[in-house]
């Protein structure tokens, strides 16, 4: 990969930061790191941050304010230098309104999907995606374009679907790969958690006693995978993907975990936590749409501002998906990584619900903004 | 055997008062707008004179013609310090605690002349202590075969300074009573059954609610289960006065019609602490909703963390 200079945008997130070590550790590719940043101050931190994170490594690290709201984000990248480009960028909260997904999901992809255009050297373009670009369909979803016709959870979802579809409808000629990532849980499968989503808010629910109503089915598949699993995943494509391809970077549902397991080992995790034991905190009780949706506009009224709304309000906008279960294919994934191997997602699980119990949440993000 | 209970009254205090009013005055946590939506709407504290005896004196005096064979009073209130009826200050300036000791229980007994009653004081299980009641008369009943009546009675008031909110819940000065007797009567109690999870004895409003929808449904279930009975066997619930929807979630998971959940009082007395459901049975037996043999749950959920229910059967 000598002289390869790749474009990272949303460098500083949190696979921004794996995907980073991994190209530096493993190739020797030049990196072009962009970071959200609207004035120079917040650029200078950013880019202090990563350099001394990965002290050693300077001569291959460049680094560009970029802001996907500004007309012509990339102007100070020299398109000539870029041979791939990883679009990494995005604002990922399940609760994102509409109208910052639009601006930043949608139209941020087209701005960089414009740049790539003007790469002469080019020779791949990653969007990552999400596995739940699919939406609400249940039952097989394979690694094809999705139809979005069965709508969708929330913004988060709808806009990862119709960044896609702006790339196959109008930048096709592009060498293009799609990566449809799943819930990325855990760093590795020893279960330590830098970056703490939905899922892991849930948990902490939970373990306060906060959550007496869980949504879902319990039969549902959740799609868990470490970052680990998709960085490694990641470079596998780049190394060796076929272009203008979708792969689905997670596990197939009968290496996954349900619904209902996934609850059952953490609480039993929970239970080795004597805080947790001593609290007497019951399952909670697997409710339908309604009830939840009712419970989340019951806390948002009663106790807005207090842990349990944020953590509610970030658990609710993902909870439709908990009642649609689907069956992920990874067969062009497995064909471009024959070190694949899934993790065991019990013992992953509930590894990282002992982190989680283990260090009381531990802190989100250490090292982004 | 079976027991019997009937002749529901209860007292509020003297003062009425809307949300904004208390909100103007402070006894509020959430705005008056959120626990309107909650669907409350006015409550009722105390005036200076009155204390949490007066409101258990007046229900008393409303069974006055009833209050013949009581052989025992239970009286829970869900402050301790409500059970009595001495002066603090005294003690403070006496260091004698017999004015720690001026037991409501008694001054009822004394001012009712219930000398054959024996008299028991519940004071640990908050608000759901008028059900512990009805459980312990039952008992009572089952035990001492020359009792005919119980008199149950419970009584709160808030200490002047005090908010009136209590977990997202408006709160009103009040007492309740009834009678638990072994001839027959317009209900008959089936089930008790309590739960307690001392675990949570100092659980903040956001645990007393995030245990709530799992609590509230295990009680059920297990005083159901108690019963031999599903919950298509229940014609009512009456449930203590709190935010409309936490019954509509329930209704939900319960599979239970939401229109039979009866809470009428809700908006215009709030949560009387442990007497609200008794308003709320009472207000059910008026309106004459009741077809004999129907089966009606009351439900209470309190600190401590307590929740008691009581299945009764309308037999007349
Ligand atoms: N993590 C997962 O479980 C997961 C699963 C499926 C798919 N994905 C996808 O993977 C990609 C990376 O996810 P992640 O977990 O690393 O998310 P993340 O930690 O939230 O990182 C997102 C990055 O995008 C940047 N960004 C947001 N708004 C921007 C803007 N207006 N202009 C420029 N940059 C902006 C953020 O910068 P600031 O932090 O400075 O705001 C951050 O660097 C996303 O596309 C996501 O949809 C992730």
């Amino acid at each position: 990969m000598n002289k390869d200079g790749i474009l990272l945008t949303g460098a500083n997130g949190y696979l921004g930061l794996c995907l980073s070590r991994r190209l530096l550790t493993q190739s020797d590719s030049i990196l072009h790191l962009c970071l959200r940043a609207c004035d120079k101050a917040t650029f200078e931190q950013k880019s202090s941050m990563i350099l001394s994170r990965f002290a050693g490594f300077e001569k291959r690290l460049f680094f560009y304010p970029v802001e996907l709201s500004q007309t012509n984000p990339f102007a100070a990248v020299n398109p000539a230098a870029i041979t791939r480009i990883i679009h990494a960028a995005a604002v990922t909260r399940f609760n994102v309104e509409a109208d910052l997904a639009s601006e930043i999901n949608i139209k941020g992809t087209e701005k960089i999907l414009d740049f790539a255009r003007s790469c002469p050297h080019l020779s791949k373009f990653l969007l990552l995606s999400s596995v739940y670009a699919a939406g609400l369909c249940t039952g097989t979803v394979l690694e094809k374009r999705l139809e979005g016709s069965s709508g969708f959870a929330n913004y988060y979802e709808s806009s990862k679907w119709q960044a896609e579809e702006e790339l196959f409808s109008h930048y096709g000629d592009l060498p293009w790969n799609v990566l449809r990532i799943a819930t990325i849980i855990a760093d590795d499968e020893h279960g330590r958690v830098t970056q703490l989503n939905a899922v892991h808010n849930t948990l902490k629910l939970l373990y306060y006693g906060l959550l007496s109503l869980f949504p879902g089915r319990q039969e549902t598949p959740v799609y868990f995978v470490t970052a680990e699993f998709v960085e490694a995943a990641t470079l596998a494509v780049i190394e060796r993907s076929e272009l203008r391809q979708i792969y689905h970077l997670c596990h197939q549902s009968q290496e996954s975990a349900k619904l209902g397991e996934l609850l059952d080992v953490v609480l039993q995790t929970f239970a080795s936590y004597a805080d947790f034991r001593n609290r007497r905190v019951l399952k909670p009780l697997w409710s339908d749409q309604e009830s939840f949706q009712l419970l989340s506009e019951g806390v948002a009224q009663l106790a807005a501002g207090s842990v349990v709304n944020q953590a509610v309000s970030s658990v609710a906008p993902f909870a439709k998906q908990l009642f649609a279960g689907k069956d992920f294919r990874n067969d062009n994934l497995l064909s471009i990584m024959p070190d694949y191997r899934p993790a065991d997602p019990l013992v992953l699980i509930e590894n990282m619900s002992n982190y989680l119990a283990g260090t009381k949440w531990g802190r989100s993000v250490p090292y982004a903004s | 055997m079976s027991v019997y209970v009937d002749n529901f009254v209860y007292s509020l205090g003297a003062n009425v008062c809307n949300l904004s009013e208390s909100e103007a005055t402070g006894r509020l946590i959430s705005a008056a707008s959120v626990l309107a939506d909650s669907g409350f709407a006015l409550h009722h504290v105390c005036n200076e004179e009155q204390g949490a005896y007066d409101l258990a004196k007046h229900c008393a005096e409303q069974l006055n013609d009833e209050l013949d064979q009581i052989g025992a009073i239970i009286y829970s209130t869900c402050l301790p310090q409500n059970a009595n009826c001495g002066n603090s200050k005294k003690f403070q300036e006496s260091g004698d605690v017999k004015h720690l000791m001026d037991f409501a229980a008694s001054r009822l007994q004394a001012d009712f002349a219930l000398e054959n009653a024996a008299v028991i004081g519940l004071n640990q299980q908050a608000c759901t202590g008028m059900l512990g009641s009805l459980r312990m008369a039952k008992m009572f009943l089952q035990d001492e075969p020359t009792a005919e009546k119980v008199l149950c009675v419970t009584a709160d008031r808030f200490p002047a300074g005090a908010l009136y909110e209590q977990s997202y819940n408006l709160i009103s000065d009040g007492g309740a009573a009834c009678l638990v007797s072994r001839k027959p009567a317009a209900f008959r109690i089936c089930v008790s059954h309590s739960i307690t999870n001392g675990g949570l004895a100092f659980a903040c409003d956001q645990e007393v609610m995030g245990s709530y929808f799992s609590y509230v449904h295990k009680l059920i279930q297990e005083s159901l289960a108690k019963g031999g009975l599903t919950m298509a066997d229940i014609d009512w619930i009456v449930p203590q006065n709190m935010n409309v929807k936490a019954w509509s979630i329930l209704c939900r998971l319960l599979k239970f019609d939401e229109a039979r959940v009866y809470a009428p009082t809700r908006s215009q007395i709030g949560h009387m602490i442990s007497g609200d459901n008794i308003a709320n049975l009472k207000h059910l037996l008026e309106q004459k909703l009741l077809r004999y043999g129907d089966k009606v749950i009351l439900i209470m959920a309190g600190y401590g963390l307590n929740w008691q229910s009581c299945i009764l059967e309308y037999c007349q």
